[in-house]
């Protein structure tokens, strides 16, 4: 029989004296630190890009595993965390952990969920959430993943934007399609020289614009011309350093590009002007968990004579929003007729400058709106020209949903039911 | 739940130690149990019900074995150890032996059959093990059957070990149940540092060596070279150990606190020189369960060479079993004690005198382990051959992409910082250290497991959690 296993011997008093009250700090800051900075004030925020969750519901038995996501987002000081073994890694190892990837043996500890066994990684947890490029330049890893693994094939997903198109065209209306350029094709020789999915990326993407060169979709629209002039011209980077987006002076292009090619004559009027610096927080500096800010030159657009019909201009968002603004006699020209502006965040971040080129227009996002497909449709159908704006990396990863099955031929058919005389 | 989780760390344990430090410590065991039945609802929901049903027969049995007024004690053992068993088989095994019967029948023809699709319970395989303990201590009259509810349940749920272990035998523990004179605070202080200790076992080197065996195990085709098979062995056998020791070392550190002494689980497994002695070293609560109640009933060593090699490979084939429903399992099992009877059989299985021949032995025996480990991991036995056949076979030394970029320098690092804890003298065991050393390097190790390992692995722990979105989500 063997003995009981007993509880180790009691080391010495006076060592005991000693160790015991600086184990049972740690201890207690360990255990207690968050309840203590909740205690004292010290909220959860908002960092992820998300609300935080709602306390779940009691009555199921899923409320165990809401809960956990909860007591995630409602952590204090973790935002502290995030920052700090970011900071911490950059400096000890020079590199930014990779958030999200960590593989948590189940609970057996064994290798398998006691006796489940789990499957290795299929080598998606090899792109990055954020690429770090030449001194301090940050890029998307969405777009080597997308490209390296697209969901629809390039040439398919310009056909189907082709088709959308022309269904747009032959129900009388105006279609209008343009490419926000990733800032991975704005900037490759600010990308590191070797990170995965680097050559399949780039492969994907002459392939995208080689296609979109030689055999655009109807109405096509091309912004990154005008986006490098802009910059040639300028002399300072136009998209932001640690954000996958353009600055304000990107969203003039886009609107001056938009407006000459919906009316010539549109921009006439348009006063574009310089004023100091804005300061925004960089979005991939978000996902690095190292928040930053960039500061850029802060450029705006005003059209003398027009009355804008918001007083902060809306998002694109799942559902339509629309604007009426009013011109004076004199005054910059709107365009008159009825227009749907589908887009995403680069439309987001460029809607002060666009909105006021109309009389009339309706905000919508391409990808959340697909969400409510009859409000969708129905954008579709009361206006007169659609404006469809998606980032590069959405069409070379073949992840545009208002193209796939299951909306694109709703939309075609409303169209043609729907004709405009 | 797992130890390494927000919820468990700073909802959890912060709730349960006010609680136990607010009660008389007359109510620790009701504490614990209560404790320890919501820990198990947490991870595992409605199957709770499953280990309160347990609970129950075992509970019963028990008494029922302890009665003057039974006379068929062994049929009352029977019925504990078959319900026991049959809950293991039917809730584990069930999906198993369906797909077999699947597969056969296909393949004669016969069309498919009905395949069981049943969810493992949490912890099954280690509450089950607890009870079938209990019920034969009792009824070999180790020790009297336990006649208060709460301290069974305590016993057979102990969150501390409910879903990893270390299996602790009833009689190992079974003293300490009464002993409530404990100064809670000394018990705190003592079982933090190797909590501590275990949390940046698995948080800082089991989880971040992870996606390179990941990564180097998915690697098939001419992706899978002889270096791709190696470094991806090499990093499971470092993974599994620094995980399953690191979850023990959390087990015994976080029982500590509660005032119980759990058995130590590792004893520095890679400083073996026979995989005889590795099973003394390796999850060594397991291994001590299958020689008390299956070993030795078998007979042991002591019915002759023949019988006693039979009894080993059971054991092992068992063992295999145990850890899953699979065959890879069973192969791995098979593997070690086909091993075991080799090393007897060439009388093998003893300590090398000379330094060369310690050096030579150590290294194949970890060869061998990485073996094994190749079987444990891979998700079929074509995997598991077509990786070993590329360990020893030629097939280039380029790793592909994919592995390369999970070579990022911090796991490099860790990597190469965990190959030579392995390689440190077999007298080092930090776990023991931190709870029994004294002396200033005991001290040492202290302090740095909980001013340091422990604050570091609790970074980790929080900022593993963040999942941001590129954009708001509205």
């Amino acid at each position: 029989m063997t003995t009981a296993h007993r509880r180790p011997s009691r080391p010495g008093r006076v060592r005991r004296r000693l160790r015991r009250p600086v184990v049972l700090l740690f201890a207690a800051v360990f255990f207690f630190a968050p309840l203590a900075a909740r205690l004292t004030g010290q909220h959860a925020v908002q960092f992820e890009n998300h609300a935080l969750a709602r306390f779940p519901s009691m009555t199921s038995w899923s409320f165990f595993s809401k809960f956990d996501t909860w007591s995630v987002d409602h952590l204090p000081l973790r935002q502290y965390a995030v920052r700090g073994d970011a900071n911490l890694s950059q400096s000890v190892f020079g590199e930014v952990p990779q958030y999200g990837g960590n593989a948590d043996i189940p609970k057996s500890g064994i290798g398998s969920k006691d006796g489940q066994r789990t499957q290795p990684a299929s080598g998606d947890a090899q792109y990055t959430d954020v690429i770090e490029g030449k001194n301090g330049w940050l890029f998307f890893g969405g777009d080597a993943a997308g490209a390296c693994k697209p969901r629809r094939p390039i040439s398919q997903e310009l056909a189907l934007i082709n088709q959308l198109g022309q269904a747009v065209t032959a129900s009388g209306r105006q279609f209008i399609f343009t490419v926000a350029p990733d800032k991975t094709t704005m900037y490759p020789d600010k990308l590191p020289d070797s990170f995965y999915g680097k050559d399949c990326m780039l492969s994907a993407k002459k392939e995208f614009w080689q296609r979109l060169s030689r055999n655009p979709p109807v109405g096509y629209l091309d912004l990154r011309s005008a986006l490098r002039l802009q910059q040639d011209a300028d002399g300072v980077p136009i998209y932001r350093k640690s954000d996958t987006h353009w600055g304000p002076r990107g969203g003039v292009v886009f609107a001056k590009q938009l407006a000459n090619r919906l009316q010539p004559g549109l921009w006439n009027g348009t006063i574009v002007t310089r004023h100091g610096s804005v300061t925004q927080r960089g979005d991939l500096s978000i996902l690095d968990g190292r928040p930053t800010d960039d500061v850029m030159p802060n450029w705006t657009v005003r059209r003398p004579g027009v009355r804008l019909g918001y007083k902060i201009a809306p998002h694109p968002l799942a559902q339509p929003d629309t604007v009426v603004n009013q011109s004076s006699a004199g005054g910059a020209k709107l365009f008159p007729k009825k227009t749907l502006l589908l887009g995403d965040s680069f439309t987001d971040a460029s809607r002060s400058d666009l909105l006021p080129l109309f009389k009339q227009v309706t905000i919508l996002h391409n990808t959340s709106s697909v969400g409510y497909p009859d409000k969708l449709t129905q954008a579709f159908v009361d206006n007169d020209v659609i404006v469809l704006e998606v980032v590069e990396r959405s069409p070379v990863g073949g992840g545009i949903a208002l193209i796939g099955p299951k909306h694109l031929p709703s939309l075609i058919a409303a169209l043609k039911a729907h004709p405009l005389h | 739940m797992s130890f390494a989780a927000p919820v468990f760390l700073w909802y959890f344990m912060p709730a349960v130690l006010l609680t136990y430090w607010i009660m008389p410590r007359t109510w620790r065991n009701g504490v614990l149990a209560v404790a320890s039945l919501v820990f198990y609802v947490w991870g595992a929901g409605e199957y709770v019900f499953l280990l309160l049903a347990c609970i129950a027969v075992n509970f019963g049995a028990g008494l029922a074995l302890d009665s003057a007024r039974i006379r068929h004690r062994r049929a009352v053992l029977c019925v504990a150890i078959g319900w026991d068993l049959g809950a293991l088989l039917i809730w584990k095994y069930a999906g198993f032996a369906s797909n077999q019967v699947d597969s056969i029948s296909r393949a004669l023809g016969l069309g498919g059959t009905h395949i069981v699709d049943l969810a493992l319970p949490i912890g099954i395989s280690f509450f089950t093990f607890h009870h079938l303990s209990y019920v034969i201590d009792v009824y070999r009259r180790d020790r009297p059957a336990q006649r208060h509810l709460l301290t069974f349940i305590t016993y057979i749920g102990m969150f501390p070990q409910l879903v990893a272990g270390p299996i602790v035998r009833y009689h190992e523990i079974v003293d300490q149940f009464d002993d409530v004179r404990t100064n809670r605070l000394d018990d705190f202080a003592a079982g933090f540092p190797r909590f501590a200790l275990g949390l940046a076992k698995k948080v800082v080197v089991a989880d971040t060596i992870a996606p390179v065996a990941s990564a180097c195990f998915a690697a098939h085709g001419s992706d899978l070279t002889t270096a791709t098979a190696w470094l991806g062995a090499l990093a499971y056998t470092l993974q599994i150990y620094f995980d399953f020791s690191g979850y023990s070392d959390m087990a015994l550190g976080l029982a500590r606190m509660f005032g119980f002494g759990l058995p130590e689980n590792f004893d520095r497994p890679y400083s073996s020189v026979t995989i005889t002695e590795f099973w003394r070293r390796w999850h060594m609560s397991l291994s001590r369960w299958f020689r008390d109640y299956v070993y030795i009933p078998l007979g042991g060593n002591r019915r002759g060479r023949a019988r006693t090699y039979c009894n080993l490979v059971t054991i092992f084939v068992l063992c295999g079993f145990w850890h899953g429903a699979a065959w890879t399992f069973l192969v791995w099992g098979l593997f070690h004690g086909g091993l075991l009877v080799v090393e007897r059989v060439t009388g093998a299985n003893g300590d090398p005198r000379h330094l060369p021949l310690l050096i030579l032995r150590r290294v194949g025996t970890m060869v061998l382990l990485m073996v094994g480990w190749v079987f444990f991991n891979s998700a079929s036995l074509s995997k598991a051959f077509g990786m070993i056949g590329a360990m020893f076979s030629p097939r280039g030394t380029a790793l592909p992409a994919a592995v390369h970029a999970t070579l990022d320098h911090q796991r490099t690092v860790v990597l190469c910082l965990a190959l030579t804890a392995l390689l440190l003298p077999r007298s080092v065991t930090v776990g023991r250290l931190l709870d029994h050393g004294s002396g200033r390097l005991a001290s040492i190790g202290r302090f740095a497991a909980v001013a340091f390992a422990g604050p570091y692995a609790a970074v980790l722990v929080a900022a593993g959690t963040f999942s941001p979105f590129i954009y708001y989500q509205f």
